[in-house]
């Protein structure tokens, strides 16, 4: 009853309202995204200036010294060479990334004494950026993997410097500089019969936890059995509204980019992990450092707790307090000597990926399941 | 510390000019200055930001906003006659420079001392305003027992130009919300102060988390925050150019995310969840084109890794009206538009809300006869 006169009473005053409400409702125009014409307002010059980012791929070098860049990688390279002599098998490499049009150089480093068909696990080894390249601050590192057992492969994929400019500027970040970077699984598999196929894990650091975490989760199918990403980048459409516009330049400018996120938005999409995360079926292993002045905490800190919610049986995740280095904390190294220079945070750090990739990969198995003598 | 590889390190001659080289890591970023390029002038334009508030609301046409607004209030008013009391207040912010009009639905019966139970029930934006869609969740509310508040905050449309360009995201608006506590508190003897929450739809579901999480104590017992914006930095980025418009201009904030860091993290309520200490419901749609999932979800995560206890979670999967799902009611009747998602949103809501705040009890603790 009471119900009834509602709705009748209701019905007559909507009536009279009701050319009112249309004249409301139009004038107020929903909350979103109805006004999305620039405003017209006075520009500042240098404002306008500081605030530019080109989409143009011919801008993206601009000012790059390239010859210095090449002088820099052929140093690399010798402390390497020099640094491995009669402590493991080191030599360059190169291959064709599996996108088709670029020989991807990558670094490979063995045990000097091989076991046998299928007898070794593998770590591709994926350095930082952007615009980075693999470097002998990792060197006490790979030597422990090899150590243990490991054949470790460092790809350069595109982008990377010291091999001039056609190759950085192919620069595809989380595109098919992913491609690049996987593809040193098919030149292990094709090149080197005492790694077992089926014990290849994808790690790395910043950028190159990244490319890692997109391997196992935004290409499809993969042969990795697990991945580590330290310290990885993994929302870019935070990270470019956070750095700014001279951190911009470089992805805006990538010739499969061409604009920033709010131009590319399902690119831009795409290419963030924390946006892939439903995907990964391997185990990773993922550590930050609150205290991160370049993948900021409050972008990395997202991607931990997409893991922890979503794939809370696969991911390992650690979040370390005010770790000395703090982007860098479990890369400290003594460049004199080349060895560990530890910090409580980077022996924890070093001990779970170890304890990590031993537990996925058995490097002290050979090719028959046996264990290794004297491991 | 002697290694064969120190060894053949001090033996290499390349080796400690090369040392200085390496030590620089290569993937150290700053707040690097973009490089000198050819900049086109339409893209210029398109790029440009401004910081300076005297451009915050250039061509906004402020008299049809109040035009609207009354409207607005006259279609509040024949509405609610006989279903509730309504009253439109003001009260001073606790901020302490502007009056905040609220609306107040109230049940036309009143329970005596501390009987009811209230909400504080805050609008979206950016710059929007209390609209009469939200009716048939208010009249379901009142029918329940609640007290409902709904505040303008500095920044809403219908006010003139003044009170419109005081908007202050994330910030005094925060003040201006949470003091129709203290209005409630002052005037309505029959509300119980202990039994008090916020509930708030995309900006007002992000006001009621900050409310909650961002300005140390609190009077609240529960907060409702359905589709809330979470992360500013992500979402000015998202949207780009004309919607930063809105924040770089803001007189307390004054620039970028890149500009004003911590001044953005301070407002993105993604950032305070650590600090969330009462029950918090939030619902998102996965098509929701304002408020994208890209920037809610991060939200949902964060709330049950760190708050699984106290945060209730759901992720509607194609909601009609996305953004606006739950909230959608017909032009002219005013009835609620449903769907299968809005029905079960709102029985959730209801549900957390009686858990949380009893709007069946009278100021005793004792269950009043429901009609």
């Amino acid at each position: 009853m009471k119900e009834d006169r509602r709705m009748a009473a209701r019905t007559i005053r909507a009536t009279l309202a009701m050319s009112a409400l249309a004249v409301a409702i139009s004038a107020v125009v929903p909350a979103g995204l109805a006004a999305q014409q620039r405003q017209q307002v006075p520009m500042d010059p240098e404002r306008a200036r500081m605030l530019y980012v080109s989409n143009d791929p011919a801008h993206h070098s601009i000012g790059r010294n390239f010859e210095r860049d090449i002088e820099q990688k052929a140093r690399i390279d010798s402390i390497f060479e020099s640094a491995s002599r009669g402590v493991m098998d080191y030599r360059k490499v190169s291959y064709r990334s599996s996108v088709g049009d670029l020989d991807i150089p990558a670094y490979v480093y063995e045990p000097t004494e091989k076991r046998g068909p299928r007898g070794h696990a593998a770590l591709i080894w994926v350095h930082g950026g952007v615009h980075g390249n693999w470097t002998a601050n990792y060197f006490p590192f790979v030597q422990e993997a090899v150590e243990q057992g490991y054949v470790v492969v460092a790809p350069e994929y595109r982008g990377s410097i010291g091999y001039g400019q056609e190759f950085h500027d192919a620069f595809d970040y989380g595109g098919y500089e992913v491609e690049d970077s996987m593809s040193a699984y098919d030149w292990i598999v094709e090149n080197l019969p005492h790694v077992d196929p089926e014990r290849v894990a994808i790690m790395g650091w910043s950028h190159g936890g990244y490319i890692s975490l997109l391997a196992v989760s935004a290409r499809g199918e993969h042969p990795f059995k697990a991945a580590v990403g330290i310290v990885p980048v993994s929302n870019l459409i935070f990270r470019l509204s956070f750095k700014g516009p001279g951190y911009q330049h470089n992805f805006s400018t990538g010739y499969r980019i061409q604009g920033l996120p709010f131009e590319r938005r399902d690119l831009y999409v795409e290419r963030s992990p924390v946006y892939q995360v439903d995907n990964i079926e391997v185990p990773v292993l993922v550590h930050l450092a609150d205290n991160d002045q370049d993948v900021n905490f409050e972008e990395a800190e997202m991607l931990v707790h997409a893991l922890q919610v979503k794939k809370p049986h696969l991911a390992e995740t650690k979040i370390y307090n005010d770790p000395r280095g703090g982007h860098s904390f479990s890369r400290l190294v003594d460049m004199e000597t080349l060895s560990r220079d530890d910090s409580p945070e980077q022996r924890d750090s070093w001990n779970r990926v170890w304890n990590f990739l031993e537990w996925n990969l058995r490097p002290y198995q050979d090719g028959a399941g046996n264990d290794v003598p004297g491991r | 510390m002697t290694s064969p590889v120190a060894d053949r390190m001090r033996r290499s001659p390349l080796a400690g000019f090369a040392l200085a080289m390496l030590l620089a890591p290569a993937a150290a970023v700053g707040q690097q200055q973009p490089p000198e390029v050819p900049m086109d002038p339409e893209r210029i334009r398109a790029l440009y930001v401004t910081t300076d508030p005297a451009y915050h609301s250039v061509g906004r046409d402020f008299e049809a906003d109040i035009r609207g607004k009354a409207v607005i209030d006259s279609t509040f008013e024949v509405h609610t006659r006989g279903v509730m009391d309504y009253a439109k207040v003001t009260y001073r912010s606790k901020v302490g420079d502007l009056d905040i009009p609220a609306y107040v639905f109230q049940p036309l019966e009143k329970r005596g001392d501390r009987g009811h139970p209230a909400l504080i029930w805050v609008h979206g934006g950016v710059h929007y305003n209390m609209t009469p869609n939200y009716l048939p969740a208010i009249r379901r509310a009142v029918e329940q027992g609640y007290v409902v508040i709904a505040p303008e905050y500095r920044g809403s449309t219908g006010y003139g130009q003044e009170f419109h360009d005081a908007i202050d995201y994330g910030g005094y608006e925060v003040e201006d919300a949470a003091s129709a506590y203290e209005w409630l508190t002052g005037n309505l003897p029959h509300v119980d102060p202990d039994r008090v929450g916020l509930a708030g739809w995309s900006h007002g579901g992000y006001i009621a988390l900050l409310a909650i999480s961002a300005r140390g104590d609190h009077p609240f017992k529960a907060a409702v925050a359905m589709v809330p914006v979470t992360n500013l930095i992500f979402r000015l980025s998202f949207k780009g150019p004309y919607y930063q418009h809105w924040f770089a201009t803001q007189p307390r904030i004054g620039g970028l995310p890149f500009e004003r860091r911590d001044e953005y993290i301070a407002r993105s309520p993604i950032y305070h969840v650590h600090k969330i200490d009462v029950p918090v419901l939030v619902h998102l749609a996965d098509n929701d084109a304002d408020v994208n999932i890209e920037e809610a979800e991060v939200l949902v995560h964060t709330l049950r890794s760190l708050k699984p206890d106290l945060a209730e979670t759901m992720i509607y999967n194609d909601p009609p009206g996305g953004h606006e799902f739950g909230r959608q009611a017909d032009p002219v009747t005013l009835e609620a538009i449903v769907s299968p998602q809005s029905r079960d949103s709102w029985n959730r809501i209801w549900a957390f809300l009686e858990w949380n705040l009893r709007p069946y009890e009278d100021g005793q603790g004792n269950v009043v006869a429901r009609d």
